[in-house]
């Protein structure tokens, strides 16, 4: 009986690690950006107030 | 078959968010802010403060990611050349898929932000100056002609114009004085930049003038084209859209531009003309960022 070794996948390094979660931490920045804009424009485009902005 | 799982097995990428910024050149990207907004500022009315500055955001976008487009397309050329060679792409940081993708999406995004923020004629407008750096000039001119940037100079020109419609929805002679005065300035500021560069350049192939027809056909082209600038950069005073400082602004600006340029033109060896291009290649930017500065000052205070 031939023994098959288990496929062992790619074990991340630190440095990869450290970026992706660098990268993961931009994503959610530009994704909490992206609701703030959204929010705004469509409040200017509805020409309602803003709370907070007279 | 027992490589199965070696097949599967794929490296993280080590990007960082610092090399897609770096993929939108924000260099560029701030001068075409600060040129957009100049055009906005110009136009008699604005639509709404915040959409003002969702459609600035949106055009700043599209110049990145011109940008990116354009280091995904110049790979090749940018890990030849000194000045680019570590770019995130040559530099092993990002792919080029990833780069296209990013590049190609962030367009699509920017285009349809301004025509959701401001109007589809500035989005449409936004659509044609990236496709123009991208296919026009990337693509089809840079490689191929020594009129590349001469050209491909519409492309950085246009950013006013886009401001302007954004604010307008429509055209008018303001913003395309102010493309004309961007599209008279690329060339003696990119061949000033070319002259030093020119070994950069012949080594990636790149036709850029100093290396097809020579330093000396290049010098003279840079002062024919700086003795055209000086008046161009004096039309918004004369047809009557800028002040007399910007007039005053332009008249000395523009005299110190044909100065440099003739220094150009006669120190043509050793360190004396390289310093000459230095000079020139920095009195240009600071020639078009004050002009714009204070034709933007005018409106704003008067």
């Amino acid at each position: 009986m031939i023994h098959v070794p288990p496929p062992q996948g790619h074990v991340p390094s630190e440095a990869e690690l450290s970026a992706r979660r660098a990268r993961n931490r931009a994503i959610g920045f530009v994704l909490a950006a992206l609701v703030v804009l959204f929010y705004l424009t469509t409040m200017a485009k509805l020409g309602l107030k803003l709370p907070g902005l007279s | 078959m027992t490589d199965i799982g070696l097949q599967t097995r794929s490296r993280l990428s080590l990007a960082a968010p610092a090399d897609y910024w770096a993929l939108l050149k924000p260099r560029v990207m701030s001068l075409v802010i600060f040129t957009a907004l100049v055009g906005m500022i110009l136009a008699p009315h604005r639509i709404h403060p915040i959409l003002d500055a969702v459609a600035l955001l949106a055009i700043a976008l599209g110049a990145g990611a011109s940008g990116a487009l354009n280091q995904w397309w110049d790979a090749d050329i940018d890990a030849v050349m000194s000045r680019t060679r570590n770019r995130p792409i040559p530099g092993g940081r990002v792919t080029r898929d990833e780069a296209f993708a990013f590049g190609t999406g962030l367009s699509v995004f920017s285009v349809l932000l301004l025509g959701l923020a401001a109007n589809w004629f500035a989005a449409g407008l936004l659509a044609f100056t990236i496709l123009f750096y991208v296919v026009v000039y990337s693509m089809i001119l840079k490689r191929r002609t020594v009129e590349n940037i001469v050209i491909g100079g519409a492309a950085g020109a246009l950013p006013p114009v886009v401001g302007w419609t954004a604010a307008t929805g429509s055209l008018d002679v303001a913003p395309l004085v102010l493309f004309t005065i961007i599209f008279v300035w690329t060339p003696p500021h990119f061949w000033a930049l070319a002259l030093l560069k020119s070994d950069d350049y012949a080594r990636a192939g790149v036709p850029m003038l100093p290396v097809v027809m020579g330093p000396d056909v290049t010098r003279r082209r840079i002062l024919a084209y700086s003795l055209a600038l000086a008046p161009t950069g004096l039309l918004p005073w004369f047809l009557g859209f800028a002040g007399p400082i910007y007039g005053a602004t332009a008249a000395v600006g523009g005299i110190v531009f044909v100065a440099l340029a003739a220094m150009v033109f006669v120190r043509r060896e050793g360190p004396a003309a390289r310093l000459a291009c230095g000079r020139l290649f920095g009195f240009s930017i600071l020639w078009l960022a004050t002009l714009f500065a204070v034709i933007a000052a005018e409106r704003l205070f008067a």
